[in-house]
């Protein structure tokens, strides 16, 4: 906690991310750097920092895991701030600690309150002890020997969780009381895998939910207000691909409501920064929490959009010690906004991470259109980190607008080199249901084999030409007939 | 020129000539009397037979991308003579990364004998550790990594020698 | 360059009937090509299919580029011969293009008697090589042949000898030849694939040796598989008489089009233009050419519908008038054009010795388009000196370096077949039309004074021959007569180029031309003309 102004912020994050924070804070006068692992292609933001600041290890993933690599990137180059991004250590509290100790500042909430909201057990205990709703369940390290028997009690069906989880890694849905020993087993293993902990709790499954998230911000001055509602309902194993505000399921008291309850369990965990809640949310209009995020979202620019807020802004004036200074009543919500995905994954290879070249890259432009893009053309995409290359953002006067605006941007973006969801993307927003607002988590996979895109014919002659005649070789090959035979043609005698 | 271009599962060969007109691709489905202007920037306007359209094409190596009327597409180049050489060889392949990703162990040897079903090459990717193992048996003509390499999708790790 | 003006009416009957007529030869002889092309024992294509084996047209179409043309030559070779067992001589020869190159092709069909080079096989290939020496074009070679016929040894030798010094004149001359060796190579054939440039073998039915495993064993008691003694992979790692090591035909082809592809363009000699269509129908060609070689028309009405726009600039219009001179452009390529309206006289004569050096002062090729009954005879004729005036014509002939081609559109006799480039007359290709007839002398002529020795014969040996001997004498003699002077009857015997349907002449010459511009002309230089 300071109360100090930032002068020289590093940036601990590389992709899209990066690139989003960099652009806000160099537009206030904040000299910026960015770290960057040697065997990575950057991207955007080493283009956009003032200086690139290098990190080692075995993996590049594992030198931006590293605190110690971290601290002492920010400490070389004489950083006052760090900004975590998400992932990496944006949740980790010993990069707020270590930082502290060496009076730099972090870009976040306090780690207590990193602590208690990264473990979801003690988090969601915080919560239901404070008379917020959350799902039945059930805890192992409460009583390990009954904890199958009280995970049934919950009532089928159910979800195993990892105590230490996030992202959706290890998960697993139960409807018959059969498998549940297999499962349970299969997630402990997983937990160990991912995390190092093979700690697990179940709670209530809820079917066909939606997942409503709500932006929270806090300064350090004891002042909370949300930002509304963000629905992240279009998952694909838990991953977000299509986000949009305000949620189509929600009406104004319900609305009203779980934004209210995320003010309140923040200001409860004496939130500092911005921070996500997340809630499931059933068919029957119940809703239930489900874990907070003590970071920046991937998703959070369609609130910008409807808001008009930078939320970067105000984690960097939070972080300097500045009041908020607005109170809940000054945020106002005008029109829709979606955002998109694009990933370098294959949904013809199972979504696979695809890796390549970026040989051509298109962005799209126009009213109402943003994009958080980390990559630039020609860059070389690896299978090291996530597969996030860009998020296209829309916004319109109506959800309408914007889907036709969000359908008008895939149309003008392109990304050739490597394989990604681009079209897959389209196909969701051509969809009907998406179209109503009328979806689930469960969405996706329920419209699996339309959203392939079978159906649809490639538009073979156009295809094949363009691949003939884009064939320097077949060209010249073809240019090399004499003049005469091309104009006589296939004639025999 | 003669080429087969592979468009998700099916393989489509085509010849180039030059025609009276201008450049006729032979296709199965019929010549198409073709054209392909650049626009700058990767853009073209393509046209085949009496269909026409705007496209952004790229190529790298054997593989092109076409962006065309909202869609990506990729086709796969391939010389009938390659393909020719393929079809005539038994055995003579080899096995292949089933997912890009990194090389953490190389278990044979080029030499080695080897049975269907033995580990060949462990590999990770998405933090999942993958044991490539021989589709049939044979002897190692080569190996194509080491531990460490990226290697991508399809990529050919270890080579057969051919039992003709 | 002006337009031909046609005097031909195309709705009158007599045209139409004529039409009819004329078409009805072409569609006997396209019949017969047909036959000659595809017909073949059953048993013969069982064989070549369990062998793996591709019939040989199918080769020519992996091998040749789609969209582009092939000019077969000699297509009814030996088809009235042999019983019928060497349709077309066993042989494919033409030009086609592969991998954007002209290229004399050379393929063996194995589709009978093994595809046994009979004694017209050798004289064709040996035609097909002479073009390519003259051409500069470079030869494929799709090799499968059974080796010599074994009932006529003597009369396959000595031309079969002819192929491989043509071989090595053309390697000689820089124009290289590819062999894909598809069945076996024995003896001489063996030489086929060692002269070539490039060599491929398709392994298991590809061998190549100077005698087969029965002639080994026999010769030496040594007991040796094909696979061993000459296989495509003993050759390509051991002998290194063959090159590449395939395993289908069509990888073999694919191969051979990958080296063809590899070939140096030539450069293209001659004055070209835009091609442009001729102005008049071609296919009017039916009913303005006569059934009956006896029957005049116009040489015009026919340069009219092979040349582009039907434009002609016609030399000498009013001299020499039964020998129509000038200059025209047939698919772009300017040409000088010489073609008969009757009986060669002394002015004719003349004019086409001069038209002859005017083309060559200029480098310009020549079409000679043939009907004529030859030198005009008597003694007003020979007063004026017809057989000096001939004998210029082909003394300017002789000194011109300019190629010629030639077409016998009707009626070419006597010297006039001579004076008009025919086949002895170094054409770089002949060809005739099918209703056409050509000999010493006219049909009826011949018939008659052949009948007419014999007759003398007859009486001599037999004084007591009956009337209806007599006649069925004279009757046999005709029919021989008029059998032995047909188009078909020439080509079958490999005297020409191959009988073309007058509507396939056109391009048949664009390629001619095409091909004839790959070689730069000489500068002429003439003998002693008798004055």
């Amino acid at each position: 906690m300071t109360a100090a102004p930032i002068r020289r912020l590093l940036v601990a994050n590389r992709g899209e991310i990066a690139a989003r924070i960099l652009r806000t804070a160099k537009a206030q006068g904040i000299e910026c750097a960015v770290v960057r692992h040697a065997a990575e292609d950057g991207g955007l933001a080493p283009q956009l920092a003032d200086a690139v600041v290098p990190i080692e290890g075995a993996t590049p993933v594992a030198a931006y895991l590293d605190v110690a690599q971290i601290v002492g990137a920010a400490r070389r180059w004489g950083a006052d701030a760090v900004h975590p991004g998400y992932g990496f250590l944006s949740e980790n509290p010993a990069l707020a600690r270590a930082l502290d100790a060496a009076g730099i500042s972090f870009v976040g909430p306090p780690p207590e309150v990193t602590e208690l909201m990264g473990d979801k057990i003690s988090a969601r205990r915080f919560v239901a002890e404070r008379g917020f709703p959350v799902a039945p369940s059930a805890i192992e390290a409460d009583d390990p020997g009954s904890f199958a028997r009280r995970a049934l009690a919950v009532g089928l069906p159910i979800l195993i969780k990892p105590a230490a989880g996030g992202g959706g890694k290890g998960m697993r849905i139960v409807r018959s009381a059969e498998v549940l020993e297999a499962e349970l087993a299969a997630a402990r293993r997983e937990g160990e895998r991912y995390f190092g902990d093979g700690r697990l709790f179940v709670e209530r499954y809820v079917e066909r939910p939606r997942h409503i998230e709500v932006q929270v911000l806090g300064d350090q001055h004891g002042s909370v207000v949300h930002f509304g509602e963000r629905e992240c309902s279009v998952q694909r194993r838990f991953q977000k691909i299509i986000e949009e505000t305000p949620s189509p399921a929600l009406d104004a008291g319900t609305r009203a409501r779980i934004c209210e309850v995320a003010v309140g369990i923040a200001r409860a965990a004496g939130y500092v920064g911005a921070g996500t809640v997340e809630f499931i949310f059933g068919a029957d209009g119940q809703f239930y929490f489900l874990e907070m995020n003590t970071r920046l979202q991937v998703e959070h620019p369609v609130t910008e959009c409807v808001t008009g807020f930078d939320l970067v802004a105000e984690q960097l004036r939070v972080a300097a010690g500045e009041p908020l200074g607005y109170a809940q009543a000054d945020i106002g919500f005008q029109g829709h906004a979606i955002e998109l995905r694009l990933c370098a994954e294959d949904p013809a290879q199972g979504f696979m991470p695809a890796t390549g070249s970026l040989l051509v890259l298109r962005e799209p432009a126009g009213p109402g259109v943003r994009v958080d893009s980390g990559v630039v053309e020609g860059q070389r995409v690896g299978s090291d980190f996530d597969s996030l290359l860009a998020k296209l953002i829309v916004h319109g006067r109506s959800r309408s607008q914007a889907l036709a605006r969000a359908r008008q941007a895939l149309a003008d973006t392109a990304c050739l080199g490597v394989a990604t969801n681009l079209d897959y993307l389209d196909r969701i927003l051509a969809h009907p249901q998406f179209a109503a607002g009328d979806y689930s988590t469960a969405f996706l996979e329920e419209q699996a084999a339309e959203l392939g895109g079978a159906a649809e014919t490639p538009p073979i002659a156009l295809l094949l030409a363009a691949a003939a005649l884009s064939d320097g070789h077949m060209v010249a090959a073809a240019a090399d007939m004499p003049r005469l035979y091309a104009q006589m043609g296939a004639w025999r005698n | 020129m003669k080429k087969i271009f592979r468009l998700g599962d099916t393989e489509h060969a085509c010849s180039l000539l030059r025609g009276a007109e201008g450049l006729i691709l032979e296709t199965q489905g019929g010549p198409l009397l073709c054209a392909l202007q650049p626009l700058g920037a990767a853009r073209y306007r393509l046209g085949a037979g009496d269909e026409q359209a705007e496209a952004l094409i790229a190529r790298h190596g054997d593989r092109i991308w076409v962006r065309l009327r909202g869609r990506t597409h990729v086709l796969d180049a391939v010389d009938p003579l390659d393909a020719l050489t393929a079809a005539g060889r038994h055995g003579g392949d080899g096995a292949q990364a089933p997912m890009p990703g990194t090389i953490v162990s190389v278990l044979v040897q080029p030499g080695a004998e080897v049975k269907a079903g033995q580990d060949l090459v462990v590999m990770e990717s998405m933090k999942l550790e993958v044991t490539i193992r021989a589709p049939h048996d044979g002897r190692i003509a080569a190996v194509h990594c080491a531990p460490g390499d990226q290697v991508t999708l399809k990529f050919t790790l270890v080579s057969f020698e051919a039992t003709t | 360059m002006r337009r031909i003006q046609t005097a031909i009416d195309p709705k009158a009957p007599a045209f139409r009937d004529n039409a009819a007529r004329m078409q009805a030869v072409v569609a006997d002889f396209k019949a017969l090509q047909e036959r000659v092309r595809h017909e073949r024992p059953q048993r013969d294509i069982e064989r070549l299919r369990r062998q793996n084996k591709l019939l040989v047209r199918e080769r020519l179409d992996l091998l040749l580029d789609p969209g582009a043309p092939f000019l077969e030559l000699s297509s009814i070779a030996a088809y009235d011969q042999f019983n019928g067992e060497a349709p077309g001589a066993n042989v494919i020869s033409g030009i086609g293009v592969v991998s954007g190159r002209e290229v004399m092709i050379h393929a063996d069909d194995s589709s009978n008697k093994g595809g046994a080079w009979y004694p017209l096989s050798a004289p064709k290939i040996v035609r097909a090589l002479e073009i390519a020496i003259e051409n500069r074009l470079p030869v494929v070679h799709l090799c499968d042949s059974a080796g010599g016929y074994l009932e006529d040894l003597s009369g396959v030798y000595v031309m079969g000898g002819r192929v491989f010094r043509h071989q090595c004149i053309l390697s000689k001359l820089g124009v290289p030849q590819v062999a894909v060796v598809l069945g076996h190579c024995t003896a001489g054939g063996a030489y086929v694939p060692a002269l070539c440039e490039h060599t491929i073998m398709v392994r298991g039915t590809g061998a190549v040796f100077l005698g087969g495993p029965p002639l080994v064993k026999a010769a030496t008691g040594e007991e040796v598989t094909v696979e061993a003694l000459g296989g495509a992979d003993m050759h390509t790692t051991v002998s290194g008489t063959a090159d590449y090591a395939v395993d289908s035909e069509a990888e073999g082809i694919a191969l051979a089009r990958e080296l063809v592809a590899g070939f140096s363009q030539p450069r293209k000699h001659f004055d070209w233009a835009d091609a442009e269509a001729p102005y008049y129908d071609p296919r009017e060609l039916y009913g303005i050419l006569p059934v009956d070689y006896k029957v005049q028309f116009d040489i015009r009405e026919v340069i009219a519908r092979l040349v582009d726009g039907s434009r002609f600039q016609e030399y000498q219009p009013g001299y020499g008038v039964t020998l129509v001179c000038g200059w025209a452009r047939l698919w772009g390529c300017k040409v000088g054009i010489l073609g008969n309206n009757g009986v060669l006289f002394s002015d004719s004569s003349l004019k086409a010795a001069h038209f002859i050096q005017l083309c060559n002062q200029i480098g310009t090729p020549m079409i000679f388009l043939q009907n004529t009954t030859g030198y005009m005879i008597g003694r007003t004729y020979e007063e004026r000196g017809i057989t000096k005036d001939g004998a210029k014509m082909l003394m300017a002939q002789a000194g011109s370096e300019v190629p010629k081609f030639t077409v016998v559109t009707s009626g070419a006799f006597g010297a006039g077949y001579y004076g008009m480039c025919g086949r002895s007359w170094d054409p770089r290709l002949i060809f005739s039309w099918p209703q056409a007839r050509m000999g010493v002398m006219g049909p009826e002529q011949a018939g008659n004074t052949l009948a007419d020795v014999k007759l003398r014969q007859l009486r001599r040996e037999r004084p007591d021959a009956s009337d209806e001997e007599v006649a069925e004498l004279r009757r046999r003699t005709r029919e021989k007569s008029e059998r032995e002077t047909s188009a078909l009857w020439f080509s079958a015997r490999v005297q020409d180029d191959g009988v073309l349907d007058p509507l396939d002449t056109r391009n048949a010459l664009g390629i001619a031309l095409s091909c004839a511009a790959n070689v730069p002309v000489a500068q002429p230089r003439y003998g002693v003309y008798r004055m």
